[in-house]
């Protein structure tokens, strides 16, 4: 069985699962390091909102493409945008506004899927949203994978530069101030890191399950984690196990890849959970 | 320390604090000199965590002034060390003991810590009796020594003047006196402000109590009597007088 997916892998014919594939493991690193500041930090709905928020941007981008025949636009591009101006509302309305911070990120969630929706029903032949919902592994073609490369690499740069800013920052936000460092702008960076991470892996697992790529490997990396860079590699290598168990399965079993992964990573957690439990 | 000369290393001057339309703190003035050990007590929602944060520069003044060696808090917030209540933390981060004190060095600029903030981090390990729990995780330790992280992690800055808030809130009586100890010592070489609502704990090393209720009066550290309870918790409190034993009064 194993042996059809490693034969698809090298087969010239089907490069879309080779292609998945990479992107998976690429983004894995950037996965693990921002997804464990997202769980210590405690800000998942956040990037639960601002993967959502990106169907807008991808709709628009969908939209544009088609109406005006802007051929160099892709999906992802509308992605990265809407989700760097998610994170931005978000970043400002909770360091310097006194809002309801739930209430923007609900509404921004909702309405993000919205618009995106709407762009989508508006595009000329038929576009599934379900494919950007939950996933497709066809989406992901070769100018995506440089796209995703070039994300990747910002994330992992930025968020190793950082680290202590960071890792300051999510543990003791008011000491960090007194340091001197200003920790509403590292705050926003973060938020934007989280924006980039998640924009990565919306077109493998697609954007309803963003968050749970985001935090399970996290999650289940924290169990047996002492420092926060050790959760950081120990997520990077669950999310990478994750999701080409999750690819490989599902190409085999033909089931869905983005759910088949979700599972699966689900699954480990749990079990970790127990063990870690159950040993003390 | 007492003399007039000392040299004010704090001082506020009538500043004014408000949330929204409630007055916290009404034209409040104090000066502390160096080498001072003061206690700043008060009932809660009197101001006295509003005031630490004013002389930290956490918070600005509505109006009035507050300067730390005689320039803004923000400016010189090298000199402060600030430790607060350790119960706050998230009990599941990841992180060790020495991690949370090198985070006393951080820096603006992006990148590593440097030799001297590592031999910083490891000599305030030492001074709060930590070094042998440096590579614990921080959430494993007991509140009395994760207390005593955070004032490592203070010192790690190599501050003039600490700034407790609450050191001995939910510890019991022997983790009590060996912060004492501590504090005892380190105020040979800081300037030490401490909020506290534990009056007992204080009586004997501080050599200034302020109290603060929406106004701050200071009080003689030695005469911590009725009127300083009264000022402090409002009239409605009663004083147990174990000096005085009634059954045997009567008799």
């Amino acid at each position: 069985m194993l042996q059809e997916f490693f034969a698809a892998l090298a087969d010239p014919n089907v490069p879309f699962i080779r292609y998945a594939l990479i992107a998976g493991l690429l983004s894995s690193v950037s996965f693990g390091i921002i997804g464990s500041f997202v769980v210590v930090k405690r800000i998942s709905y956040i990037a639960g909102a601002i993967s959502h928020a990106a169907l807008a941007g991808i709709g628009a981008a969908l939209y544009f493409k088609h109406v005006y025949g802007m051929e160099f636009l892709s999906p992802l591009h509308g992605a990265v945008v809407a989700a760097l101006l998610a994170a931005l509302i978000i970043g400002l309305v909770s360091t310097y506004y006194n809002e309801r911070e739930d209430t923007i990120i609900g509404s921004i969630w909702a309405i993000g899927m919205a618009i995106g929706l709407l762009f989508i029903a508006k595009t000329p032949g038929y576009v599934d949203p379900m494919s950007y919902l939950f996933g497709n592994i066809l989406l992901v073609g070769r100018q995506e994978l440089v796209l995703i490369l070039v994300l990747d690499m910002v994330v992992i740069v930025l968020g190793i530069l950082f680290y202590h800013q960071f890792l300051a920052l999510s543990f003791d936000e008011e000491f960090t101030r007194l340091r001197g460092i200003p920790t509403r702008l590292y705050y926003i960076l973060l938020i934007f890191l989280v924006a980039l991470t998640v924009v990565l892996m919306v077109t493998v697992v697609g954007i309803v399950m963003v968050i749970a790529l985001l935090t399970i490997p996290a999650a289940t990396a924290g169990l047996f984690s002492r420092k926060l860079w050790q959760m950081m590699v120990l997520a990077a290598l669950f999310c990478a196990l994750f999701t080409s168990f999750g690819l490989g399965t599902s190409y085999v079993l033909d089931f869905p890849s983005g759910s088949t992964t979700i599972v699966f990573a689900g699954a480990v957690y749990i079990i970790s959970l127990i063990v870690k439990r159950t040993r003390g | 320390m007492e003399n007039g000369a000392a040299i004010n290393v704090i001082e506020v001057e009538h500043a004014v604090f408000r949330y929204s339309n409630y007055t916290v703190l009404d034209d409040v003035s104090l000066s502390i000199h160096a080498g001072d050990m003061v206690s700043i007590i008060g009932p809660n929602g009197g101001g006295k965590t509003t005031l630490l944060k004013l002389i930290l520069g956490l918070l600005e003044p509505v109006s009035g002034k507050v300067k730390v060696y005689g320039g803004s808090p923000r400016k010189n917030m090298g000199y402060l060390g600030y430790v607060p209540q350790y119960s706050r933390f998230d009990e599941q981060f990841p992180i060790t003991v020495y991690e949370v004190v090198l985070t006393g060095r951080l820096e603006k600029r992006a990148g590593f810590y440097s030799k001297n903030d590592h031999q910083a981090a490891a000599e305030a390990l030492e001074t709060a009796g930590l070094s042998n729990v440096s590579d614990r995780s921080f959430q494993a330790l007991s509140g009395g020594q994760r207390q005593r992280v955070l004032i490592a992690r203070a010192l790690a800055g190599r501050p003039s003047i600490l700034l407790l808030d609450e050191p001995t809130s939910n510890v019991d009586a022997a983790v009590g006196s060996m912060l004492h100890e501590l504090l005892e010592e380190l105020n040979k070489t800081h300037t030490i402000l401490l909020v506290t609502h534990d009056v007992g704990f204080v009586d004997d090393i501080t050599n200034r109590v302020f109290c603060v209720n929406n106004h701050v009066h200071e009080h003689p550290a030695d005469k911590l009597d009725a009127s300083l309870i009264s000022a402090a918790y409002g009239n409605q409190m009663r004083m147990v007088r174990h000096d005085i034993n009634l059954e045997k009064s009567q008799q």
